[in-house]
């Protein structure tokens, strides 16, 4: 962990794009918010409701029309951008299509590279990024071009977690993969934040990753933050969240149906945590049916 | 960097100039190109320039949009006008400061390249602003058709066009995204020399390469599915029709036209 945490904090901030044309559109309204060092957030929210264009501020890609964004007191502003591009990974959506070196291994060490690591240290670490994202030793000499493209996934994803940063920002990161390339994704972003102690923003719209994964949740709409804290708050009211255009989980629906018929029933957001609130209750029947059964 | 693509821009609208065919439109321009080297003098650049502008008016554009690719090229504009100002030394003097002379020669030189500039961009512009990019494309095939009897593919040129233009903003939004994903892992692309900064465009570069292919590929499948397979026999959704609209336009052009090249060569007229 670096000397001071690298918290975010945001203040009031607003983002216009084209701003005096008719095009113009407020994507980003007032939002104040800020996230502690180790944090593992989630941002959720309907298409154009400004999650993507909120965490482009946190390293500098877009600047703010008005307000303010610091990282670890650092100020995101034109003299500190390398300091925190440095501290800050960001995976876009397919992060695979920014591959261009020409083997794996260069690849995944451009941004350390470009970070000005110690070249005798290069090596190592990108072999040690490649371990952590699953990626064959072998695997590191070939064109990203002949590899699969779960294997570019992977690929792209090692040359962020390359330069160790501190705050780990995942637009979308599991878009178009098969489950189980979902589940090892989020079990290798799981481990570099339980590892390395890293902040992790994940902009998704898969409420039943996000519920299983985060520990708070943001949820916006039109430009504004409209919903904060844990998940099982914010996916408490479904109402709420199905007025900002989204559904809650799966198993936090199927669980308020399974109410109707079993009142005592709490609440549960995973099929883990859904399974072992349904034993509780059938348990808890089972030993009242008995309890009546045996005073009979 | 890649916001302000205006190339072939439309603006939707409803007016005469929108609804006119396409046909009709390019033509015009084209004539009214040929009209800016035809004519001489001050008086008739100034007319065909007021012209211009109520075409423009016809159009009800923002003044804004249709000046815009004055902007962008503004330094060429600047500096091939200075130039000939500076270095034309035929006619009187008019002005002289130090070493440096301004004939009524240089003065005139000057004056009309900046009009035939700004004219030529400003009805570009207009044409572009008025006419949908297909609508373009499908007015080039039309016009050029009568080369297929020597078996130029008109339809194959216009196609290929018609999705270069479609493509524009797709692209410029995938090149955001990548330099967007570079910088993010700290790639730099203002500072160091030229080869510097040359270099910082081959993490772009490749990936914008490969997602073109990938995209032509796609599209190229997609469109066979739907069982395309060139020009022949095929009909169009929205087949160009010659109407009312378009004979008045053309009518008026003609006669602007004839007038302006009657007026503006005789040489009397400065």
């Amino acid at each position: 962990m670096p000397a001071h945490p690298m918290d975010i904090r945001i203040k009031g901030l607003t983002h216009v794009y084209m701003k005096g044309t008719q095009f113009e559109k407020r994507a980003v309204d007032g939002v104040t918010l800020s996230v502690a060092q180790g944090q593992y957030c989630a941002l959720i929210g309907r298409t154009g409701s400004g999650k993507s264009t909120l965490v482009q501020h946190i390293n500098g890609l877009l600047r703010p029309t008005s307000g303010t964004v610091s990282v670890g007191g650092m100020e995101v502003a034109k003299r500190n951008l390398r300091a925190v591009r440095a501290a800050i990974g960001m995976a876009f959506q397919y992060p695979e299509h920014q591959l261009f070196e020409e083997t794996v291994h260069a690849d995944i060490a451009f941004g350390l590279k470009k970070s000005g690591a110690d070249p005798a240290e290069v090596d190592g670490r990108v072999s040690e990024a490649a371990k952590a994202v699953g990626l064959h030793e072998t695997l590191l000499g070939k064109s990203p071009f002949e590899i699969s493209g779960g294997e570019r996934r992977r690929a792209a994803i090692a040359g962020i977690l390359v330069t160790d940063p501190s705050v780990l920002i995942m637009d979308e990161p599991a878009a178009g993969l098969d489950p189980k390339g979902r589940d090892e994704l989020f079990e290798i972003i799981g481990r570099f934040h339980r590892d390395k102690g890293a902040t992790v923003i994940l902009v998704s719209h898969s409420m039943d990753d996000v519920a299983a994964h985060a520990e708070r949740v943001i949820a916006m709409d039109a430009g504004k933050v409209v919903m904060d804290g844990p998940p099982s708050e914010v996916f408490a009211d479904a109402g709420a969240i199905e007025a900002i255009g989204l559904l809650p989980p799966e198993t936090a629906a199927f669980m308020a149906r399974l109410r109707a018929l079993m009142p005592e029933l709490g609440a549960a957001l995973t099929v883990g945590d859904a399974a072992a609130e349904v034993a509780r209750a059938l348990r808890a029947r089972s030993v009242i049916a008995s309890s009546q059964g045996s005073s009979q | 960097m890649f916001g302000e693509v205006t190339v072939g821009q439309y603006i939707h609208g409803e007016s005469a100039l929108h609804r006119a065919d396409p046909r009709t439109k390019l033509i015009a321009a084209v004539a009214l190109f040929a009209v800016v080297f035809l004519i001489r003098g001050y008086v008739p650049y100034l007319a065909l320039a007021a012209a211009l502008i109520a075409v423009a008016a016809c159009s009800r554009l923002p003044l804004r949009f249709v000046l815009k690719g004055l902007k962008s090229l503004r330094l060429i504009i600047v500096f091939s006008t200075a130039v000939n100002i500076l270095f034309n030394r035929s006619g009187e003097a008019l002005l002289e400061a130090g070493p440096l002379t301004l004939t009524t020669g240089a003065a005139y030189a000057g004056f009309s390249l900046l009009m035939r500039l700004t004219i030529i961009i400003t009805a570009g512009s207009v044409l572009t602003l008025t006419t949908t990019p297909i609508g373009l494309a499908g007015a080039v095939e039309s016009l050029l058709s009568p080369l297929k009897a020597i078996r130029v593919p008109v339809h194959e040129m216009s196609m290929v066009m018609t999705i270069a233009i479609r493509f524009i903003p797709t692209i410029s939004a995938e090149t955001a995204r990548i330099m967007k994903a570079q910088a993010a892992r700290g790639s730099d692309f203002d500072t160091g020399g030229l080869v510097g900064k040359a270099r910082s465009l081959i993490p772009i570069l490749v990936p914008l390469f490969v997602s073109a292919i990938r995209r032509a590929d796609e599209l190229a499948v997609a469109m066979e599915s739907r069982c395309y397979r060139g020009g022949e026999g095929r009909t169009k959704l929205r087949s160009l029709r010659f109407g009312k609209v378009d004979l008045a336009v053309a009518l008026c052009a003609a006669a602007a036209f004839t007038a302006f090249i009657a007026f503006g060569r005789l040489p009397s007229v400065f």
